[in-house]
């Protein structure tokens, strides 16, 4: 019974963060001192009659009280209509869950990566207290931190794209998420959207192998922010697991080293790296944005970055939403497996 | 024994040489409006456009045949004046609202809550919002980026003016007559604001990075005011011709964060030592 | 020491010496550290805190901490010298011949394991230790998880949990202190050990539970044999178990008797003072003795025998020269230069 009660009251909580969120947004679009609400709704440059503009107005119901305001703008979102993007030239909405399987695929891949190669260096850092290891993992956590990220991706396109195409090397493509040829050539039928599964479904194994080749790149871009703190949050954890009195006791039984890292430490050890696992998703949604204008990833990122270029703020603010939804949404998760993990929490 | 203590010493000299590299671009930047003319940015040579570098352009030049080296200096004014304002701004917010929030009981509920919001969208998200509807300008970008940073300081200094206000000591001045303002300013301020400052070294550079990424994707400002992230951005185009265009604006933002990340791990050690393995 | 042949020894530890690594220098923590345990018996190993019981104790499954190493001497489990072997013999050695009993069950149960998890996984770990399966039977992995948690319900039986079942589906913070510790004994006789080592184990309960882990103690101790080496600083617990009694005092073993010889004549100063410090009902002595002073620290211990700043007997020999054990009477050795004519 703890468990459920547990799970509704985070989303009780969850729920009033995004009711707040939405108010922020709402602010910026309506609300902001000094900017005019209209003029994100118009193409600069574009004549329009004044009689448009009162319709706009009244449609907007932009001289209704702001509170009022408020109240129809949250009924629209709940409703699905969260305004068109001139950008994309499709209600934002539309536009953003359309691409937002592009990104799914990234972040995925790229948490995975992170995790896959953090987790076991912060375990076999915190085994190997010597010099070599430890001076090895604090350049890697700072070196990780202290990365933009975009020129990592640049740079990485730099080596592993030009310089080893020119060196007759295979090489691993820079933009897009498949091989044009092999797009037109043996053309995807569309399943879930993610290009690696859908392949596989499909049993079209040239889309799957460009379509991993186009991944690796920008996932491991992205992956780089993360790895940094997962290792060396691993590695604190664990040393401090490590240090347990039950670990003692463990050892005293004669369990082999394996079987007490795997059933005793790490259950315990994982938990701040899960904690992390909702902040590092903010960060490696914001870094989306940035890697995927520079590989031109089709996500919800590279539209976001075009929309700022052409004064979208409503497809940007949209897009502020429906990021700020899926981070609560994985907050959520998270949580579920806290409770999964660590029993204590469930009382 | 041994590595521990060698592990601190070492930790030190990266510390100091982060330091001594943060100084000398700091001080370069400071000087570089005094000592580059402004010709260097405004003077279109095409005859010279896209040179590799070279002993005349240490850095070579760019599209429009400027030299990158004192573009690249330039934008280190531009770049380190923004951070180091933003991180300023935002730890003067919210060290007074985390203040508040710690003292006043009524305050502190709310003030959370706001703060919950905030740091439920990630940062750069949130800035790109707030930017794209103030406008492309740097001036904008600095705002967002202040708007962004002040939640945690907030929730730090609160968290931290919470756990002082329970200790011993103070429970003790009290009983002895100290008053509350006294108290307040010159007790328990002054413990509590070390942890949180001893962050800011290293914000300095994370915000230095997420200007840049900013900058990069377009709301940099234009071709004639230098910036590192924009410099990159330009350079992107020419990526396979002129390599050295996007290579020394990176390595100046990379080189700067780092050295920023190593002051501020030793910053950390000696300012919080709840921090210490 | 070597009074007759009788049951064979399961423990024997000769002249143990080990440093620890404080500040940055070596210091000797334990010097010739010497104990015999023989099969059945129970061996109380008393001390006041950091006199070195625990590290005695913890040299001899391997498990010392990082920063001690073991200098010298030799510690021999059933004949077989443990000092030289390697971690995975070690761990063998951990698995079927030593159990060791923690002080505070509380910190040394896996808060995110349940207790029938901690204590099953030792008969998974050796399926010996299940009943055999019948002829011709190969037993899957499931049967044997589930034979494995049967057998440890079986054992949270033995050390008296009420409704075992249902313990064993709970986490360790679900369960009261002697509770806790009942299921770390039970882990501890799960591997039918050859020894027992218990360290400290009533210290951080309260006395009516401690009473009756005590009483759990001695009806295990009768019905299976038990042989145990209970470390404890209070000799109550100590005349109501053990069959023979070691004294340490910062870092080496002062006097070893049987338990009724140590009461009666207990010989070294120190453990003289022990005995006379600790209250009795009879009311003949309604001050409390307390021995002036307090133990060297590790890392600067006085010259000589190491209790002669406290000693009410000390001669100006004992400021230069460590004395060296010697027996005075059968199977009663002391370190004491008092006794040093007398020896034979």
């Amino acid at each position: 019974m703890g468990f459920v009660a547990y799970v509704l009251k985070r989303l009780a909580y969850l729920g009033l963060v995004l009711l707040g969120v939405s108010a922020v947004v709402f602010f910026l679009l309506r609300g902001m001192p000094g900017v005019d609400p209209l003029a994100a709704y118009i193409a600069p440059g574009l004549p329009i009659s004044q009689d448009a503009l009162t319709a706009l107005r009244r449609e907007l119901r932009l001289d209704e009280p702001l509170p009022v305001q408020y109240v129809y703008y949250v009924t629209n979102l709940l409703r699905g209509d969260w305004g068109f993007s001139r950008t994309a030239a499709q209600p934002v909405l539309e536009a953003l869950l359309g691409r937002l399987p592009a990104t799914i695929e990234l972040a995925v891949f790229a948490v995975v990566l992170s995790t896959g190669l953090g987790v076991p260096l912060g375990i076999i850092a915190a085994l190997r207290r010597d010099r070599a290891t430890d001076v090895a993992v604090r350049v890697i956590s700072i070196t990780g931190i202290s990365f933009p990220v975009f020129w990592l991706g640049i740079i990485l396109q730099l080596v592993f794209f030009y310089y080893l195409g020119q060196l007759g090397l295979p090489s691993l493509p820079s933009r897009g998420r498949v091989g044009d040829l092999v797009a037109l050539q043996s053309p995807l039928k569309a399943v879930t959207g993610f290009y690696v599964v859908d392949s596989l479904i499909a049993g079209n194994l040239a889309v799957f192998t460009s379509a991993l080749r186009h991944l690796l790149l920008p996932a491991f871009t992205l992956s780089l922010i993360s790895l940094a703190a997962i290792v060396r949050i691993m590695r604190a954890s664990m040393l401090e697991v490590l240090r347990q009195d039950y670990i003692l006791l463990a050892r005293s039984k004669g369990l082999p080293l394996r079987i007490i890292i795997v059933r005793h430490a790490l259950r315990n050890a994982i938990t701040p790296v899960l904690t992390t696992a909702g902040t590092t998703l903010g960060i490696l949604l914001g870094g989306a944005v940035v890697v995927e204008t520079v590989f031109s990833w089709p996500g919800i990122g590279r539209l976001a970055a075009q929309g700022i270029l052409n004064n979208d703020s409503i497809l940007v603010v949209g897009f502020t939403l429906f990021v700020a939804t899926m981070m609560v949404l994985v907050n959520l998760v998270v949580d579920v497996l806290y409770a999964v993990v660590d029993p204590r929490v469930r009382y | 024994m041994a590595i521990a203590i060698a592990g601190r010493l070492w930790q030190n000299k990266l510390a100091a040489a982060g330091l001594a590299v943060f100084g000398i671009i700091a001080l370069t930047g400071a000087m570089a409006p005094l000592v580059i003319p402004a010709s260097v940015v405004r003077d279109v040579t095409f005859a010279a456009k896209l040179t590799p570098p070279s002993g005349q352009h240490w850095f070579g030049t760019d599209d429009y045949g400027r030299d990158l080296f004192f573009l690249v200096l330039l934008a280190a004014h531009l770049d380190l004046r923004t951070a180091l304002f933003v991180v300023l701004a935002a730890l003067a917010i919210g060290i007074c609202l985390g203040a508040l929030a710690g003292f006043v009981k009524r305050l502190d509920e709310p003030l959370m809550r706001i703060t919950d919001v905030f740091l439920s969208i990630p940062s750069l998200v949130l800035a790109m919002a707030i930017a794209s509807v103030l406008g492309r300008s740097i001036e904008n970008l600095s705002i967002a980026l202040v708007f962004v940073s002040w939640p945690i300081y907030c929730r730090l200094m609160r968290g931290q003016v919470l756990t002082e206000k329970e200790k011993p000591y103070v429970r003790a001045l009290t009983t002895l007559g100290v008053g509350r303002v006294r108290m307040i300013f010159r007790h328990i301020i002054p413990n509590t604001l070390f942890p949180v400052i001893a962050r800011a070294p290293a914000d300095v550079g994370l915000i230095l990075i997420t200007l840049a990424a900013l900058s990069y994707i377009g709301f940099g400002p234009g071709p004639y005011v230098p910036e590192w992230g924009s410099l990159v951005a330009a350079g992107q185009a020419y990526i396979f011709q002129a390599p050295w265009l996007v290579t020394f604006p990176g390595a100046a933002i990379f080189l700067t964060s780092l050295s920023l990340n190593l002051v501020g791990d030793w910053a950390r050690d000696v300012f919080d030592p709840r921090l210490r393995s | 020491m070597a009074s007759g042949g009788e049951r064979p020894a399961v423990l024997e530890v000769r002249d143990l010496g080990v440093e620890l690594g404080i500040g940055g220098k070596w210091v000797q923590a334990l010097h010739d550290v010497s104990l015999t345990i023989r099969g059945g018996e129970v061996l109380g190993l008393v001390g006041e805190s950091g006199s070195g019981k625990s590290l005695t104790a913890l040299s001899i499954p391997g498990l010392l901490p990082g920063n001690a190493r073991v200098v010298g001497g030799s510690i021999r489990l059933m004949g077989e010298d443990v000092l030289g072997l390697s971690e995975p013999q070690l761990n063998r050695l951990r698995t079927r011949s030593v159990a060791f009993i923690f002080q505070n069950p509380t910190t040394f149960l896996n808060p995110v394991l349940t207790v029938g998890a901690q204590i099953s996984e030792i008969f998974e770990l050796s399926p010996e230790l299940l009943d055999p399966p019948g002829a011709g039977v190969r037993p899957s992995r499931r049967s044997r998880r589930r034979q494995a948690w049967a057998k440890g319900i079986e054992y949270l039986r033995v050390v008296r949990i009420p409704d075992p079942e249902r313990i064993a589906r709970q986490y360790p913070f679900e369960l009261s202190g002697g509770m806790q510790q009942r299921a770390v004994i039970a882990m501890a006789l799960a591997r039918k050990p050859h020894l027992v080592i218990a360290d400290e184990i009533t210290t951080a309960l309260d006395v009516t539970v401690q009473a009756q882990i005590l009483s759990l103690l001695s009806e295990l101790r009768r019905s299976i044999g038990m042989t145990l080496l209970l470390i404890t600083h209070d000799m109550g617990i100590v005349a109501q178990l053990a069959d023979r009694v070691a004294v340490m005092y910062s870092g080496t073993v002062v006097e070893s008797a049987d338990v009724r010889s140590l009461f009666r004549e207990a010989r070294h100063p120190y453990a003289r003072a022990l005995l006379a410090a600790v209250p009795t009902i009879r009311g003949d002595r309604t001050i409390f003795q307390a021995i002036p002073g307090s133990m060297p620290a590790v890392s600067d211990p006085p010259a000589g025998c190491r209790f002669h700043p406290r000693c009410p007997r000390v001669l100006p020999h004992c400021l230069a020269v460590r004395p060296l054990s010697l027996l005075v009477g059968p199977g009663h050795a002391v370190a004491c230069h008092l006794y040093e004519e007398r020896a034979e």
